[in-house]
């Protein structure tokens, strides 16, 4: 006679709940990252972008190096890079203050070739993949970051690249 | 959710002495660092070392009992197949997560005797974050150790997370914008994490983080549970 | 390959049911089959009227595995106390249950405070079986319980089942101890290539029918057939050599109605014995046995 305290079920029952989440979210995930794809996020981006004409001019005038963000819409780490650092109150704020910020999406892949002027600079610095930072200081030689190194990377080298020639001043935070 | 099957596993995980060693170097190198770089670098401890740390501490936590029979004896006992891989996560995912908790808050320990604080916003969000990346690592570790028999996961796991960094790469340079989406997928499902940034003011929000990673997570348990109860169980020799 | 190909069985609550056969026969993929851990391609098993699968046939059903398997980081009290707390008996009991069953199977608390990994073989059987009995169960599966144990504990094993039997226990035993099997056992099935090949009753009770194996000092005198004269008493003579008798009897009144007609046909006999090897002969002619 079974006992009513019994466990009760098979050994191999299965767990309707786990399933049906997993099926759900797996389709959801897949449906977003189609329509992320097909629908680039714009970041919430706290940069100050500059256009790219005039760019040089402005940092010139303001003293303060060109920072260029080579960068795709297709592209998920550019993406990444975008929400992360761009993103980023303390990051943004810091790239505002010390770069003259200048944006260059390519747009080779969605219109076939890119504008005169992204394809130059991309040319002038040897752009190969994305993302790519670019800083552009005045009589020294422009760093290159290629790829995305995660946010405390990415905000060390800008750093670096942003610190002044005269010793440490460009470690450790502010 | 059985707790004997979690308080055992727990002390079995403790019990392996190669496994002490290798954790010991993962918990103490990153307070090492921290300890020894430049301040300023804030990130001692990054998901690689987060995930070999729970990838290390899972290693064989079903395949161990499959490939050495005793999981037959545990499933002759009223305990469901299911209830089995849960436990084996909440096991797993309880104690990488204390074990990063700890870590976090002794880096910002050191940090902070070296004269570079963290806040405490920062620390409870790092730790936050630990935890999220501990329980759902742990879920994959069970889906894998789960699937390949004894402590070889470890191994299919490497494989997997560099088939899925190739992948990208792959795709970043030939512009294949599905390839470098799956390798993304790949890497994203190896090493679940959520991203707290929005929750602290860093704005930002997608739906895809969360729904990423819960996705992950119940789509290993279910694959595990999935599978256990397909597996026939037994030795037949005699 | 087919490790069991139409097997059907039957049994009753509360036998001693056991099962032998040449190896690679299926024993062991029969014993799977009737815990559940192995699903058949076709046809159902049924515990109670319940799946093998039902948490609560699980719940009181104890498994020797012949593979001694356990977890060798764990000493043999705490292997007994996790399977004891698995099998959801009541916490406040386990210290006393889990004393008792070691004590029970001969296991000394020293014994008990060791690591798993370092125990013999005889002392892994014995934790073994105290792990299938920590549930109470009312359905025991024993593969090969006495296999790599002393007499000792062998006797102890025995021990064990016969008074599991009797308060009801349903036990089933894989064995190849022949003589074991013939003293424990109710029924046995003798299963070879996948199939079970039949389903003998060892002599049971004193009252069963069973086969008298009767030695005689010279040969039956001649005029005598010894056929006629057992027949005449109730009996059916199955066999003869020069100096034995194979004579099958219903019961006791029979058995000695039979051995009086003989003594007084001028049959000389020495002695007359239960015969034993039934089981054994299986291995060798198939059921039936030829004489």
């Amino acid at each position: 006679m079974p006992d009513p305290d019994a466990p009760k079920g098979s050994s191999r029952r299965v767990p309707a709940i786990l399933f049906w989440l997993a099926g759900g979210l797996l389709a959801a995930r897949i449906g977003l990252r189609a329509w992320e794809t097909v629908h680039p996020v714009a970041a919430t981006d706290l940069v100050s972008w500059h256009a790219i004409a005039g760019a040089e001019a402005d940092a010139k005038r303001a003293g303060r190096p060109l920072l260029y963000d080579f960068t795709a819409a297709w592209c998920p780490p550019c993406r990444r890079m975008g929400k992360e650092v761009f993103g980023d109150a303390e990051a943004a704020a810091f790239i505002n203050a010390a770069f003259v910020p200048v944006r260059v999406i390519d747009r080779s892949r969605e219109e076939g070739k890119n504008p005169a002027d992204i394809e130059a600079l991309q040319k002038k610095f040897g752009i190969k993949a994305f993302p790519t930072l670019v800083v552009v200081r005045p009589g020294r030689k422009p760093v290159t970051l290629e790829g995305y190194a995660g946010k405390a990377g990415t905000v060390k080298a800008l750093r670096d690249a942003a610190g002044s020639p005269a010793g440490a001043a460009g470690r450790g935070r502010r | 959710m059985n707790w004997t099957i979690v308080r055992t596993t727990l002390r079995e995980r403790m019990a392996g002495r190669g496994r002490w060693f290798s954790l010991v170097i993962l918990f103490g190198m990153p307070l090492l660092w921290a300890g020894l770089l430049p301040a300023g670098t804030d990130s001692f401890s990054s998901m690689w070392m987060n995930a070999l740390l729970i990838w290390l501490v899972g290693a064989g936590v079903i395949g161990e009992e499959v490939s050495s029979g005793t999981i037959l004896l545990v499933l002759s006992r009223p305990v469901s197949r299911s209830e089995y891989v849960f436990s084996k996560w909440i096991a797993l995912a309880c104690a990488t997560a204390g074990v990063l908790a700890v870590q976090a808050v002794a880096i910002a320990a050191i940090a902070g005797w070296r004269g570079h604080p963290v806040e405490a916003v920062a620390l409870v969000r790092q730790v936050l974050e630990a935890v999220f990346r501990a329980f759902g690592a742990s879920a994959v570790v069970v889906m894998f150790s789960a699937l390949v028999p004894g402590a070889k996961e470890m191994s299919v796991m490497m494989f997997t997370w560099l088939g899925g960094t190739l992948l990208g790469l792959l795709g970043q340079w030939k512009q294949w914008t599905a390839v470098t989406l799956g390798g993304g997928e790949v890497t994203s499902f190896m090493l679940p994490a959520l991203d707290l940034g929005p929750l602290f003011g860093g704005g930002g929000f997608t739906w895809s983080g969360p729904v990423g990673y819960l996705s992950t997570v119940t789509l290993a348990l279910a694959v595990a549970v999935w599978w256990l109860n397909r597996k026939e169980l037994s030795y037949a020799g005699s | 390959m087919r490790a069991l190909d139409g097997v059907s069985l039957e049994i009753r609550p509360g036998e001693v049911f056991g099962v032998i056969g040449p190896n690679g026969a299926g024993k062991t993929t029969l014993m799977g089959c009737m815990l559940g851990l192995l699903r058949p391609d076709s046809g159902t098993v049924a515990v109670d009227g319940r799946s093998p699968d039902d948490l609560g046939v699980h719940a009181i059903t104890g498994y020797l595995p012949e593979r001694l398997m356990f977890d060798r980081w764990m000493s043999g009290r705490d292997f007994l106390r996790y399977h004891h707390a698995l099998a959801l008996q009541p916490d406040a009991a386990r210290d006393g249950e889990v004393a008792g069953l070691l004590e029970q199977v001969g296991l000394t608390a020293e014994d008990a405070a060791k690591k798993v990994k370092a125990y013999s073989r005889g002392m892994l059987q014995r934790l073994g079986l105290a792990q299938a009995l920590v549930a109470r169960p009312r359905y025991l599966y024993l593969d090969e319980p006495t296999s790599g144990m002393d007499p000792v504990g062998a006797i102890m094993a025995r021990r064990i089942v016969d008074d599991l039997a009797r308060r009801g226990t349903t036990v089933v035993i894989n064995s190849h101890q022949l003589e074991q099997v013939e003293r424990l056992c109710t029924r046995v099935a003798f299963v070879k290539d996948g199939r079970v090949e039949s389903v003998e009753v060892p002599a049971a009770g004193a009252s069963a029918a069973r086969v008298l194996l009767i030695r005689t000092a010279a040969p039956v005198p001649a005029g005598v057939d010894p056929g006629r004269v057992v027949a005449a008493a109730g009996g059916s003579l199955a066999g003869s050599t020069e100096t034995s008798l194979r004579v099958e009897v219903p019961d006791d009144e029979a058995a000695a109605k039979v051995l009086a007609a003989l003594v007084g046909a001028g049959v000389r006999i020495i002695e007359a014995v239960p015969e034993t090897g039934r089981l054994e002969r299986l291995f060798l002619e198939g059921p039936g046995g030829a004489a």
